[in-house]
């Protein structure tokens, strides 16, 4: 076992995975010799060289198009875009070219394409830096995307993420990078499509995206002393999604939280929720309650933006919303 | 937060209970399950229970007032807790000036089929688990946001088999004893009225019932017949149930009421669902209602509405008789009295216990055919 922050545990995963496989490149703006914006590539350029770890200029578009063009002829590569804000000038390579070239090509072609990028949620990084589109993408079939909340499960998705044959959209947290996780010796690899119960609890299932996975967890202890017992649920990758684990957690406490950063209309709240309703209506013992950002442009002073990003309160809010009337 | 105090639903035909008295004032600290109020059905008189601790904050009722089942009649909160303008629950009340007034406005409509039932607010997993115990929703009250039932309300009330506890009002009540008498006689009107009455009868020959009394000591004749019907009706389905809204509802538990003659008046006491038990049981079971119902003091599972009615003449010389059925219900079984009669047996005359089985039955439900399955079969069990 050794010690390694998020954003380490990330960078671990891609060097281990370029060891391993010669043909892997990585591509995005800075990830070179200054080692991403965030400090996520930092030393890939100083061990693997400027032919597989390549300076790309400002255009999202063509950072993400060049690694497509480099994973269809069998170099898996990993492009980085330095907020999830910035996959919008990519969408056209992301959703009408990386998903759709092995079912146009009818198998001939695969496309391990990892595409990562941050959510700045939280940080006063202000309205077109800070938000949350994961549910863009999990809308366009053949996309995968994963939301790691720990170094651990960073590390080993990021691994599975650039086996894949498939394209996957790594969502990171920059609130996450400097948290610190302990990382075993040896290989592993995390698979896609297993959600993790992180807290076992029978009153309420409390599912927790990326950055508030933590902040369930807090707040799951601090709804202990108040007598409801949170069963706290991250689904590791949205795209595959977990659903079988989800349902079984709600047929035994009959209540479901949904916590994310993004805004709440059109979440990813919104899927779990309908997916539970239509498979375990008869479990419900009151209607699943989504905890996200209002519909509203993230704004960037930290009062403001405070307010709008859930915390561990508007968690535990919610999960007690099932019983107010007895509070 | 405000907690309604609401007046539970004792049986699908009572539309008026009667407020007897306060037994907490306003103002007073109440806990959980403390009585707070006596009200009087044509069975029993009963205390309404606190749900919730807190202080008793407004009566909304007084005592002499005549309350139709989930009026809400009080409040209970905390002292700063604002009370609602209105309570959410429909309230019915009708004042009785005088106690020679009629108890429930002449004019008010009478028909077969029950009162509109509440909208009610549940959660689909609390619907389930009541639908799966057969717990009575107008019972439950909701303690989920906005009154919602959720499966801990469904929980406590499988947990409370009893919900209320019965007292007082026994016999030497002249008051009570006539207004029994009053509620006796609108039901039974109510059944005359409405009902197409047609009784069928079949004599059964019981000098084995006779010996397995003798076999039980402690049991009655009564007991065995409930054993008989507790056999017979699993393959009738059609008797046990009641007429509601132009249809007949079968009901799958067999909760079989027994007529008693109390100084009060006629009360049917309920038995708990009889399918599978034995006679032993099912014995002391009947024992205790009928001792309650003497005494006055049911409890509320024997108050909930029987699906079918055993009424059983006694030791005595009476034949038979026509019993009239107990809405909603559909069927009502007669038992005359055991005499040592002369029976035809394998061509010779013999002279043995029987007595009539007469079944009355609602023909809107129910046809002479099921009527005449259900007394063979029955002969059968009760002869073998």
């Amino acid at each position: 076992m050794h010690e390694l922050t998020y954003a380490q545990a990330i960078n671990e995963g891609i060097r281990e995975e370029m060891r391993r496989n010669q043909k892997i490149m990585v591509l995005g703006e800075d990830v070179g010799k200054y080692g991403g914006v965030f400090g996520v590539t930092r030393g890939l350029f100083d061990e693997f060289g400027g032919e597989r770890v390549r300076d790309c200029p400002l255009n999202e578009a063509a950072i993400v198009s060049f690694a497509i063009g480099l994973a269809i002829q069998g170099r898996p590569a990993i492009a980085e875009l330095e907020f999830m804000d910035f996959t919008t000038f990519a969408m056209d390579p992301i959703t009408n070219q990386a998903p759709k070239l092995r079912y146009f090509w009818g198998g001939q072609v695969s496309v391990p394409l990892t595409v990562r990028t941050p959510i700045a949620a939280g940080l006063g990084f202000g309205t077109q830096h800070s938000q949350s589109l994961e549910a863009w993408l999990i809308h366009v079939p053949g996309l995968k995307v994963a939301m790691p909340s720990n170094a651990y499960d960073a590390k080993g998705l990021i691994k599975s993420a650039i086996r894949d044959p498939n394209p996957v959209v790594f969502a990171e947290s920059i609130g996450l990078y400097a948290t610190k996780g302990q990382i075993p010796d040896e290989d592993y690899t995390i698979p896609f499509g297993k959600a993790e119960i992180k807290r076992k609890g029978d009153d309420v299932t409390l599912v927790a995206l990326g950055l508030l996975v933590p902040k369930a967890l807090k707040a799951a202890e601090e709804l202990a002393g108040r007598g409801v017992d949170v069963e706290v649920i991250d689904p590791r990758t949205v795209a595959p999604l977990d659903i079988e684990t989800i349902i079984a957690s709600v047929k035994k406490t009959g209540r479901l939280v949904i916590a994310h950063v993004a805004s709440k209309t059109g979440g990813i709240g919104a899927e779990i929720a309908q997916q539970v309703v239509e498979r375990a209506f008869d479990s419900l013992d009151g209607p699943p309650v989504r905890v996200a950002a209002p519909d509203v442009p993230i704004a960037a002073s930290a009062q403001l933006e405070s307010a709008i990003i859930p915390d561990v309160a508007d968690i535990v809010k919610a999960c007690l919303s099932f019983r107010n009337a007895r509070a | 937060m405000i907690t309604e105090v609401v007046v539970p639903v004792m049986d699908q035909t009572t539309e008026t209970v009667l407020l007897t008295r306060w037994l907490k004032r306003e103002g007073d600290v109440v806990a959980a399950g403390d009585a707070l109020c006596e009200i009087e059905t044509e069975k029993a008189t009963v205390e309404i229970e606190a749900s919730a601790p807190g202080i008793l904050r407004k009566q909304l009722a007084e005592a002499g007032t005549q309350i139709a089942p989930r009026t809400v009649v009080a409040y209970i909160g905390r002292e700063d807790d604002p009370l609602p303008r209105s309570p959410v629950s429909k309230s019915t009340s009708t004042r009785q000036t005088e106690p020679s007034s009629p108890a429930v406005p002449a004019a008010a409509p009478q028909t077969a089929t029950p009162s509109q039932p509440r909208e009610i607010r549940i959660s689909p997993r609390a619907r389930r688990l009541a639908e799966d115990n057969k717990i009575d929703l107008n019972t439950v009250d909701g303690s989920g946001p906005d009154g919602r039932i959720v499966e801990d309300d469904i929980k406590a009330a499988i947990q409370r088999a009893v919900y209320t506890s019965p007292k007082i009002g026994g016999p030497g009540d002249a008051a009570a004893t006539a207004r029994a008498a009053k509620a006796k006689a609108e039901r039974v009107s109510l059944s005359w009225r409405t009902i197409p009455h047609f009784h069928m009868s079949i004599t059964a020959n019981l000098s084995h019932l006779v010996s397995r009394k003798t076999a039980a000591p402690g049991t009655t004749y009564t007991d065995l017949f409930l054993v008989a019907l507790a056999q017979t009706l699993p393959a009738h389905p059609a008797l046990n149930g009641y007429w509601q809204n132009d249809t007949l509802q079968v009901v799958s538990e067999i909760r079989l009421g027994l007529v008693v003659q109390t100084e009060r008046g006629l009360v049917i006491p309920a038995l708990r669902d009889v399918r599978g038990r034995g006679l032993a049981d099912i014995a002391a079971e009947r024992e205790l209602v009928v001792k309650q119902a003497l005494a006055g003091t049911l409890g509320a599972a024997a108050m909930v509405e029987p699906t079918f009615t055993l009424t059983n003449v006694g030791p005595g010389h009476i034949d038979s008789f026509n019993a009239i059925i107990s809405p909603p219900q559909v069927a009502i079984l007669a038992v005359g009295s055991i005499m040592q009669r002369p029976v035809a047996v394998d061509g010779v005359m013999v002279i043995c216990p029987t007595a009539m089985f007469t079944l009355g039955v609602d023909h809107r439900a129910i046809d002479g055919r099921a009527a005449q399955a259900f007394l063979e079969q029955l002969k059968t069990t009760l002869e073998g």
